[in-house]
């Protein structure tokens, strides 16, 4: 006898401007299984996601629960609908100041008279809850805020149990999580699971997907690569099932996509332009790294989320701070401190996220590029307009920037040429050393190949680059030499044109360990 | 290929429209009540008047053209009014009762502007207090001191050098007025033409992304404390010198009118917008409210509530209108 | 309990003097610490301030007044929120309500209920402005401030309305017992805002709101209805203490509570509740308002200027957010 999966998502098919985000992805939750979802970032995961979270609407394909296809066109529906999402920042929806029972019950409390909240009853019931999900009640009453991350993922998740969800869906839940912390969120998992709900949980760590995932399903650039079984018992002949298991899973993670795509010029090494020398960050986020990166070369740093490379290339433009170690630029030793520190030394910094780290969107075209060098164009304080009309010109033209007008609101640009912006407005300030921070993230294909071009260009021109990325294509391709990166250590560096370096051997290498 | 997504009409005629729309819907506005109140006030369009009317308005756009600064900075500036009043009571009793030198007394209230700048500035950038109660405390212990300086005095008998930038006269135009178009020459063209100004709009709009073009965002914002308290000093002079005298209701309530007439003139509390042509026209037009109103003899106590309402309509158009932008 | 002054048992005296403040610091309720510093520093000042006639008359009174304002005052900045209009709302509800008494025949009660009314609409404005239009609260209040005042003084004038029915003048200043109507008044307020705080969707949402808006909408609740809701009780209770503000002084005026928004915000802040949002130190907030009432008294009695005390609230304020903003980001960290 065939009962329907709890929830079924079938053929679904979404666009975005010049993206084709998922491409007939099919994916299926029985009741009692926690189903992990792979893949590299843009895959398609989290647009997944916010299909199946009522905060986007698939252009094709259709969504069943239990059976029947359900309307979870908005976020409320989805909820009604017993969909519950639990977001990597868990603080979302949380109140801090209230107590863990509030939060469990916010919005919905237990009332005696017409006024009075039923604090007996309140206290009762989400004792229960927290129970179910095997997780001690001691802290009933205490303020969610003085919880530690972990402890709040809890409480997020018995929140998401008293609405009677269903489905639970872990965006990347243990992102932030010490181990201990991940162990007793498995633990609540493996609860929720016996007790016949279903969670859709995804992530990139691969070890922590196979010690708690009945499935795996990959999603790679957009399509459904495949669902493997993944067997959870002991014994060398299990080991080697799951070996095996592994092996397949990254392989169908990371494709054999081709390297043609990223074409990568020949590096012509100079002097050494980025030295670090035992280089740990505040907060222990990296430590100990040293490495050269020489003008005319491009080196990138891959490594899984959490690995500390994000940190690192905030550090080098003094974003972050910097606790031991020696960085020297071109050959003198820095002290980085600050944006100012690091762009007078010669330093650039191009992140993922352009409106939070640099580009002011409500500001024209011109005034973005010539922003850090805007001291230079002036005399007495006056700018000059018409040197600055020229620089702006010239880059926009020399990178080809799709904008009606230099004085056009960077806001009302595309992605990509926003990116470009961005470009533009470092080779204006004549840096020398280049850090980018997954430097494609959400642009469209197109606008990639140009960025790509635009960094052999700044390599042949004598910048030294480093690039910080998790896709590992890019990477593979783009960069001269490749240093993985786990856990804040450099732990390998590979040769991107050598045979054996594979984009399996080097995910193997960041995630294993 | 680059998509170009929602984008806006970039003909001439609109960005003309983005650029000075806000000033010629209040140059229209001027242009509308003064012709409105010509019907019901005697004596509204004659020289007399108009030249009345620019004569009260010079103080406190001076006042108001320091205050742009701070709001297109994305902060605010509640001590304007204590400053002015400090400024002034201080000066006064300085100049008239222990013999400081006249030529000194002129330049005393910049300076004691510039002071009180420089401590908000402290406050809200080394010591974190956000703007509103930094310069809220300020204000109470202005008051204060001001009233302990001159308790309930008028203080009269000011020389004739300290009074003349607000009570004299180049032909038929006050100096008051040639003051006033000079500063907002100044700061039009700091705003638009230098690397101050640049950098105060950058501020505003996204104060991280300034940071990490290397902006040294505490230095700049304090030095616009700076300008505005002494454009503040510079307004007190004037007050002074057109009363002829100093006491401690001088500059009561002018924080308010000075951050609704920038609000008014295009600028907005969230930071990034704001022009100094604005603010001097939506200054103008509250004074030809206020001389209509008091020509055609409504209750003068209108005029806090209409500036009152005033603000909260310019207040609600930017949150609004930011909605929208945002979404 | 200041150790030094009592002159037997030193050591036992400054043990429990030592566990007592350690206590109230662990609780954050220092305020009572300086309530009772200053009014051992007030009657070393002033001799006539330590008189049981002074105390219930002139300081309690006038403490009970701030108080009423600042306890709905702590509700308005739990949600994050402020506001600066209550002294013009007390000036406008008072003065139509003086008005309505004195020239229209009004009776006590139809002026009372008319003053409430005003400054729920007040109120109600406030929290419209800053919940649906999303006006930042200090400017929509700062504008109201100006509106409410400009129409008192519109109605009013600056003359003062005196000359009112006498039930109005028991309200603020009459005893029920020993104990002055103000203080009663105050203590009722306090009683019934402490159960909202604790047992009531609407005290407990406030703390929601403050602590974590969005997620507090996206809990289901209705942030927007609730924020105009804690406006408009704030609204009430600014009008209610006008109300005894005009009894006590037998008149009302337009240009009446000039800054007396400024005394509430000051009582809360320095009673320690964070201008953050999120947490209601009601008791500490009548232990400010008993405080500036402590301060302004004592210094008034002297002839000091009441300037200097405006000076010390300033900075006491400015200082406690100081505090605060230092105390909230060392324990986030560097976010």
């Amino acid at each position: 006898m065939e009962t329907a999966p709890l929830l079924e998502a079938l053929r679904i098919v979404k666009n975005y401007p010049g993206v084709l985000a998922l491409d007939k992805v099919e994916f299926s939750l029985e009741r009692g299984e926690i189903h992990a979802l792979l893949g590299e970032n843009g895959a398609g995961k989290s647009t997944l996601v916010k299909i199946l979270t009522g905060a986007e609407q698939p252009d094709e394909g259709e969504v069943l629960i239990d059976g029947d296809v359900v309307d979870i066109s908005t976020p409320r529906k989805a909820q009604e609908n017993g969909v519950a999402v639990i977001h990597q920042d868990v603080s979302l929806g949380l109140v801090p100041q209230l107590s863990v029972g509030e939060n469990i019950f916010l919005g919905r409390e237990p009332k005696c008279w017409p006024a009075r909240i039923d604090w007996v009853a309140l206290y009762s019931q989400a004792e229960e809850f927290l129970q179910r999900l095997k997780f001690n009640p001691e802290f009933l009453r205490e303020p969610v805020g003085s919880l530690s991350l972990g402890e709040q993922q809890v409480v997020a998740v018995a929140k998401a149990l008293s609405l009677n969800a269903q489905i639970f869906i872990m965006d990347e839940p243990t992102a932030s999580l010490n181990s201990h912390e991940t162990e007793v969120l498995f633990n609540t998992m493996r609860a929720l699971s016996g007790d016949g709900v279903g969670i859709v949980y995804i992530s990139h760590r691969l070890e922590e997907v196979l010690s708690c995932a009945h499935r795996v399903t990959v999603l790679r650039d957009g399509r459904m690569v495949g669902t493997v079984a993944v067997g959870t018992g002991v014994g060398p002949e299990e080991e080697r099932t799951v070996a095996a298991q592994q092996s397949q899973i990254v392989r169908m993670m990371v494709g054999h996509d081709l390297a043609e795509k990223h074409p990568r010029s020949q590096p012509t090494p100079g002097p050494p332009a980025l030295g670090l020398e035992t280089v740990s960050g505040a907060g222990g986020r990296f430590s100990d790294v040293t490495m050269t990166v020489h003008e005319g070369e491009t080196v990138g740093i891959y490594g899984i989320t959490g690995c500390g490379s994000r940190e690192l290339a905030r550090s080098l433009f003094g974003l972050e701070p910097i606790q031991s170690g020696e960085v020297t630029i071109l050959g003198e030793s820095k002290s980085i401190r600050s944006p100012r520190d690091a762009i007078s030394a010669g330093i650039a910094f191009i992140s993922d996220d352009r409106s939070r780290d640099g580009l002011i969107g409500g500001r024209s075209v011109r005034e973005n590029i010539t922003a850090p060098i805007l001291k230079s164009l002036t005399a007495l304080g006056v700018i000059r307009s018409q040197q600055e009309v020229a620089v702006s010109r010239k880059h926009v033209s020399d990178l080809n920037i799709r904008t009606p007008t230099i004085d056009q609101l960077v806001r009302h640009l595309s992605g990509g040429n926003q990116q470009k912006v961005v470009f533009a407005k470092w080779l204006s300030s004549q840096a020398r050393v280049f850090l980018f921070n997954e430097p494609t993230r959400g642009i469209d294909v197109a606008a990639k190949a140009e960025i790509y071009r635009l960094i052999n260009n700044l390599k042949s021109n004598g910048a030294a680059i480093l690039i910080v990325s998790s896709e590992l294509p890019e990477v593979l391709g783009v960069c001269d030499r490749v240093l993985v990166m786990r856990r804040g250590s450099i732990v390998m560096e590979l040769d991107p044109r050598a045979t054996e370096t594979t984009q399996a051997r080097v995910f193997d290498i960041a995630s294993s360990g | 290929m680059g998509i170009i997504r929602g984008q806006r009409s970039t003909t001439r005629l609109a960005s003309l429209w983005r650029a000075y729309g806000t000033e010629l819907v209040l140059l229209g506005a001027i242009g509308g009540v003064l012709i409105l109140f010509s019907r019901f006030a005697p004596g509204m369009l004659t020289s007399n008047n108009l030249v009345t009317i620019l004569r009260q308005m010079s103080f406190i756009a001076i006042a108001a053209l320091g205050t742009t600064f701070i709001i297109i900075s994305g902060r605010i500036d509640l001590s304007i009014g204590s400053t002015i009043t400090v400024a002034s009571t201080t000066m006064a009793l300085l100049v008239t009762r222990h013999g400081v030198p006249s030529g000194v007394a002129l330049v005393l209230p910049l300076l004691i502007g510039m002071t009180v700048g420089m401590a908000n500035g402290f406050l809200t950038t080394k010591a974190r207090v956000t703007p509103v109660i930094a310069t809220l405390g300020m204000l109470v212990a202005l008051d204060g001191a001001a009233k302990l300086i001159v308790g309930g005095e008028t203080i009269n008998g000011l020389p004739k050098v300290v009074t003349y930038l607000g009570s004299s006269k180049l032909g038929p135009v006050p100096v008051s007025v040639f003051v006033m178009l000079l500063v907002w020459f100044g700061v039009e063209f700091t705003l638009r033409k230098t690397s101050f100004g640049r950098y105060c709009y950058h501020i505003g709009s996204n104060e991280q992304a300034a940071l990490l073009n290397g902006i040294a965002v505490d230095r700049y914002v304090t030095w616009f404390f700076m300008v505005a308290g002494a454009l503040s000093g510079l307004a007190a002079l004037i007050l002074v010198g057109r009363l002829r005298s100093a006491n401690v209701n001088i500059g009561v309530g002018l924080e308010l009118q000075a951050i609704a007439v920038v609000v008014i003139g295009g600028g907005s509390l969230f930071g990034g917008k704001g022009t100094a042509t604005g603010t001097v026209l939506a200054v103008a037009l509250m004074a030809v409210i206020n001389s209509g109103m008091r020509l055609s003899s409504i209750n003068v106590y209108w005029q806090t509530a209409v500036t009152g309402a005033l603000i909260v309509v310019a207040v609600s158009i930017d949150a609004m209108r930011r909605r929208r932008d945002r979404s | 309990m200041i150790s030094g002054r009592s002159p037997k048992g030193d050591k036992r005296a400054n043990q429990r003097a030592g566990a007592l403040l350690q206590s109230l610091v662990r609780r954050g309720q220092l305020i009572w610490l300086m309530v009772a510093v200053a009014v051992v520093a007030m009657s070393l000042i002033s001799p006539h301030f330590l008189t049981v006639e002074n105390l219930f008359t002139n300081v309690l009174r006038q403490s009970a007044v701030i108080g009423i304002v600042s306890v709905g005052m702590t509700l308005v900045i739990a949600t994050r929120g402020f506001d600066l209009s209550v002294g013009s709302n007390i000036a406008l509800s008072s003065s139509i309500m003086a008005l309505l008494l004195t020239e229209s025949g009004a009776t006590v009660l139809e002026g009372v209920l008319v003053a409430l009314a005003i400054g729920a609409a007040i109120g109600l404005t406030n929290g419209v402005l800053v919940a649906k239009v999303r006006v930042p609260p200090f400017i929509a209040t700062l504008g109201m401030l100006s509106i409410a005042r400009g129409f008192a003084l519109v109605f009013a004038g600056t003359t003062p309305v005196d000359l009112l029915p006498q039930s109005l003048l028991d309200l603020g200043r009459g005893k029920v017992g020993f104990l002055p109507i103000p203080v009663l008044l105050l203590a009722g307020t306090w009683l019934v805002a402490a159960y909202l705080l604790k047992h009531t969707r609407f005290g407990r949402y406030a703390l929601a709101i403050g602590s974590n808006e969005e997620g507090a909408r996206l809990s289901g609740i209705k942030v927007d209805s609730y924020k105009i809701a804690h406006y408009l009780v704030l609204g009430v209770l600014a009008a209610a203490a006008g109300v005894v503000l005009t009894g006590r002084l037998g008149a009302a005026q337009a240009t009446m509570a000039v800054g007396l928004e400024f005394q509430a915000i000051a009582a809360v802040v320095v009673g320690g509740t964070s201008l953050f949002g999120g947490e209601a130190k009601l008791g500490g907030s009548v232990g400010g308002a008993i405080l500036v009432g402590v301060l302004r008294n004592g210094l008034l009695l002297r002839s000091v200027d009441t300037n200097w005390i405006n000076i010390i609230i300033g900075v006491a304020m400015v200082a406690s957010v100081a505090f605060d903003g230092l105390r909230r980001f060392r324990r986030k960290g560097l976010s």
